[in-house]
């Protein structure tokens, strides 16, 4: 399974270099603009929530201010109504005085008032602004805010918003009020009894200022309850009272101020509570969690659109960059394939620095190996030249005529010994050329080769010149290409000492000298100008004139084929001196191993 | 074309479509303010008696997104006059209208056509003028419960001894599928009783109480089955200082008053506030999901007596009807 899916993995990995590149520059793009996306959307929406959070705090102390303003203003005006109007007067002899005065602090707060009453503590009316027919049959002590008042004396209590219970103008309308409530002492015929001061504030200021901050669309909204958790305030008021929604408001009554987090009925949400001086009242402000991604929405939208557009863009700047790199590359392999099926394009050279040296290095390459295969094949030919020439001189038919004509004429001379010498001296000439076919074969053979021709040479020639063999038996044991004496006894015997009548010499010496072995063969002939001596190893048409046809010039080659150019043939000669042909060759002894190497022509 | 060309190409045109849908729905997103724009047509929409239904709808709107628009209208609408008021609004951009429909014959074919181009919400009653089953919505408290509930409340304070009584009805019409379904629940709930129902008035009184109560034979309770004629019957006995005891099924702030008087013994109150929320929102779930069926919403009512006015569920009322 595991194996299955690195397989498949594997599959995946690009395998040209513009794929790869491509592939790399992509993933490393894509990373680095997803965690760039992830991290700017992150810090935006975190400071985009404490921006919000932040923003509700700041729009709460001002509403805040402005509820306690307003309820400030109605306890002066209830403070202004009590001390300076009813506490300072009489009501039997001012009563009128009074109404007055109230009337006129009245219609100074008209717009946030909705009335203000005085009643004593049997709930009979003294005074009320605006003037209005009180119901029948209303018993005003028995309802909250006149209770209230009459359980803590000292003290001024605001109501929750309420239906205003009092008044019959004919006009078939209800005033939603939140009263302002206390105790009172009031003078009427110089005694002092209890009553209560309403001051009935209009509720629709409250609900002006508070509908004023809820105008957002993103679910954040603000309430307002009192200490108890009762609602005053709420944008889904009715739909709470008929329970098609709910607040979570009793518990927020019992926060301090702050900001909270709770999971009301499924839903996270901040609570932020501003609690309003003397009532006691919390400021709700509730943005559910859904809020801060309201506005979230269309910068996700902008961010997810902004990443594809840079992938669009890096999508064709990395395939142009991917290109740009690999371009050169897959021109310069494109040429290296072309030249390995066989055709001969010119190899690329283009692209930046490197790529440019890699062509040239490659082109060089590519000359250099086609002048060593030149080469090989030259030397391959040359080799199967030589040896096909060496193979010709082994079956001179000239000479094996002369040979034979000469054994034949031995047995009907009846020299029946010679003629089996010749015979013999022949047989070892023809096994040593041949050799199994070998190219390399053992000095000993060489000069055993040697021998046998110069024998078979010395009966034909009647034995008008000597031959000596001065060779160190130390050499025997090392390499030589065979057949390479054979032509310069022949070219001595044919340019050296068949002119001579009598006393021509032929020598052939062999000793090994450091790494090296030299073998020379020396007449006493008729030699050659040193002119001469130069050409017989470079003009080779001038050779065969008499002899085998094998010149020196080939000897010279085949040694040199085999051993390496430093190796090869030397002349020495002087007009009617002599010749001396000096073979050079390096001391490789012969074994089997090192035959076969020189016969690959491998050795160094 | 290579196969590194034909996938950078497949790449780059799927990264289009996707910028192309993305930009699509950034568009479609700022037009998210409004779903769409409901018309609401109701007969005399200016009367007191819609505070409490109008402030439901806004309520609504303002929670849905919905923008609501209250069509003025006359006390009096035709079946033409309201079919060509609808066609107005839907040719003006309307997505959906909720419709007090008229009481005659072929307000419910008109309704149905209507219903073929946009969502429609019936109020106040549904169309069919047989009283049968509508294919149309409809948002209503049952009118034959609001009947039942009248007669209830006056078998109460009879000790459920009417017999030998005498009963005077009045209604706005005796054409409406509504007024004859209260009808119906409130004479079924009488029936063996051995109250003896004296007369029965329908009109739009418009100041002529006079001449169509005044006129009428002396009874011992008067039952008022909708709004408009318990405004005009307890305005008419507001002048005559009492007499009759009245009952109504009533929704205005008028109404209020007179039972806050003593005028009106019993009032049976159907919640209008839920009438205009739950017609809205019925409305504003069939505007935002396309295969969306709108249902029948059935409402709540409330029976109100003078010491339970201002109760809290009373002013809660009360409150609805004052915005």
């Amino acid at each position: 399974m595991k194996d299955k899916l690195l397989k498949n993995v594997r599959r995946l990995e690009p395998r040209g270099i513009q794929s790869t590149i491509m592939f790399s520059f992509s993933v490393i793009s894509i990373s680095i603009m997803l965690i760039l996306g992830i991290v700017l959307y992150l810090r935006f929406s975190t400071s985009t929530r404490e921006e919000t959070i932040q923003s509700t705090r700041r729009l709460m102390e001002q509403t805040g201010e402005s509820l306690e303003d307003y309820l400030v203003n109605m306890r002066q005006i209830s403070d202004t109504a009590y001390y300076y109007l009813i506490k300072e007067n009489d009501f039997s002899s001012y009563g009128e005085d009074i109404q007055s005065r109230i009337n006129l602090l009245y219609e100074a707060n008209r717009d946030s008032l909705q009335s203000i009453v005085v009643y004593n503590n049997y709930g009979s009316l003294l005074a009320a602004e605006p003037v209005a027919t009180q119901k029948e049959n209303l018993n005003v002590t028995e309802q909250g805010w006149f209770v209230q008042a009459m359980a803590e004396v000292e003290n001024m209590h605001f109501s929750t918003p309420h239906i205003q219970n009092l008044f019959d103008d004919n006009t078939f309308r209800y005033y939603w009020v939140i009263s302002l409530s206390r105790a009172i002492e009031i003078t009427r015929d110089g005694k002092t009894e209890l009553g209560v001061l309403l001051v009935d504030m209009d509720y629709s200021v409250i609900s002006r200022m508070l509908d004023q901050i809820n105008v957002t669309e993103n679910g954040q909204y603000y309430y307002l309850c009192d200490s108890s958790g009762e609602i005053i305030y709420h944008p889904r008021r009715i739909q709470i009272s008929d329970k098609i929604s709910s607040e979570n408001n009793e518990i927020a009554a019992g926060y301090k101020d702050g900001v909270y987090d709770e999971t009301f009925q499924g839903e996270r949400r901040k609570i932020v509570v501003n609690t309003i001086s003397y009532t006691g009242w919390k400021l709700v402000g509730v943005i559910p969690y859904s809020a801060f991604t309201y506005g979230m929405i269309d910068i996700r939208y902008f961010i997810i659109l902004l990443m594809l557009l840079m992938l669009m863009m890096l999508a064709v700047v990395n395939r142009i960059a991917s290109q740009g790199i690999s371009r050169p590359i897959l021109r310069l392999n494109d040429s290296v394939r072309e030249y390995e099926a066989g055709e001969k394009p010119e190899i690329y050279i283009g692209g930046p620095q490197e790529i440019r040296h890699l062509g040239h290095s490659i082109q060089k390459s590519y000359e250099q190996i086609e002048e060593l295969m030149k080469k090989i094949v030259l030397e391959q030919n040359e080799r199967r030249k030589s040896e096909l020439d060496a193979l010709q001189s082994q079956i001179n038919p000239h000479f094996l005529y002369n040979t034979l004509e000469s054994i034949t004429w031995m047995v009907e001379g009846e020299r029946n010994d010679d003629a089996v010498f010749m015979i013999s001296q022949l047989a070892r000439l023809f096994r040593i050329s041949l050799s199994k076919g070998r190219t390399i074969i053992s000095i000993r053979d060489e000069i055993q080769h040697a021998q046998s021709y110069m024998n078979i040479q010395k009966i034909r020639y009647k034995n008008t010149f000597s031959i000596e063999f001065d060779v160190e038996p130390e050499i025997y044991s090392y390499s030589t290409v065979k057949l390479i004496l054979q032509p310069l006894l022949e070219n001595a015997i044919n340019y050296g000492v068949s002119g001579l009548d009598e006393n021509g010499e032929i020598r052939v010496e062999g000793r090994k000298e450091g790494e090296q072995i030299l073998l020379s063969v020396t007449d006493n002939g008729i030699g050659m100008s040193e002119e001469e001596a130069s050409l017989v190893l470079t003009d080779s048409s001038r050779i065969h004139k008499r002899g085998s046809g094998v010149g020196l010039v080939n000897v010279n080659r085949r040694i040199q084929i085999y051993f390496g150019n430093e190796y090869g043939l030397s002349i020495e000669s002087e007009l009617d001196e002599g010749t001396r042909v000096l073979i050079r060759i390096p001391a490789v002894p012969y074994t089997e191993e090192g035959t076969k190497l020189l016969e690959e022509g491998r050795v160094e | 074309m290579n196969k590194s060309k034909k996938y950078f190409i497949i790449t780059e045109t799927a990264l289009g479509i996707l910028v192309l849908i993305l930009a699509v729905m950034m568009l479609g997103g700022r037009d998210r303010d409004t779903i769409g724009r409901v018309s609401v047509i109701i007969r005399d929409s200016d009367d007191a008696q819609w505070a409490a239904f109008k402030y439901g709808i806004r309520k609504a709107a303002q929670e849905r997104g919905v923008e609501a628009v209250v069509v003025g209208t006359e006390s009096v609408l035709t079946l033409e006059e309201e079919k060509e008021l609808i066609e107005a609004e839907i040719d003006n951009g309307a997505d959906a209208v909720i419709v007090q429909p008229v009481p005659e014959q072929g307000a419910e074919e008109m309704l149905e056509k209507i219903k073929k181009k946009v969502p429609v919400m019936l109020v106040g009653s549904h169309a069919s003028a047989d009283g049968g089953d509508s294919a149309l919505p409809v948002t209503e408290a049952s009118p034959y419960e609001l009947g039942a509930a009248l007669a209830e409340e006056i078998l109460k304070d009879y000790s459920r001894k009417l017999e030998g009584k005498t009963l005077g009805i009045v209604s706005w019409t005796t054409d409406s599928v509504m007024t004859a379904e209260r009808m119906e629940g409130f004479t079924d709930t009488l029936e063996d009783t051995g109250v003896t129902v004296s007369w029965h008035v329908a009109g739009k009184f418009d100041g002529g109480e006079e001449a169509y109560l005044g006129a009428q034979a002396k009874v011992d309770v008067i039952a008022a089955l909708d709004d408009s004629s318990l405004t005009a019957a307890g305005e008419y006995w507001a002048e005559e200082n009492g007499g009759v005891p009245l009952y109504g099924i009533g929704h205005s702030t008028q109404a209020a008053y007179y039972l806050d008087k003593g005028i009106v013994e019993c009032l049976v109150m159907p919640d209008e506030f839920s009438v205009g929320y739950q017609s809205m929102s019925e409305i504003a779930n069939s505007l935002e999901e396309l295969f969306y069926k709108t249902q029948d919403r059935r409402i709540s009512y409330t029976v109100l007596r003078r010491e339970s006015l201002f109760s809290q569920k009373g002013q809660e009322i009360l409150f609805t009807m004052s915005q």
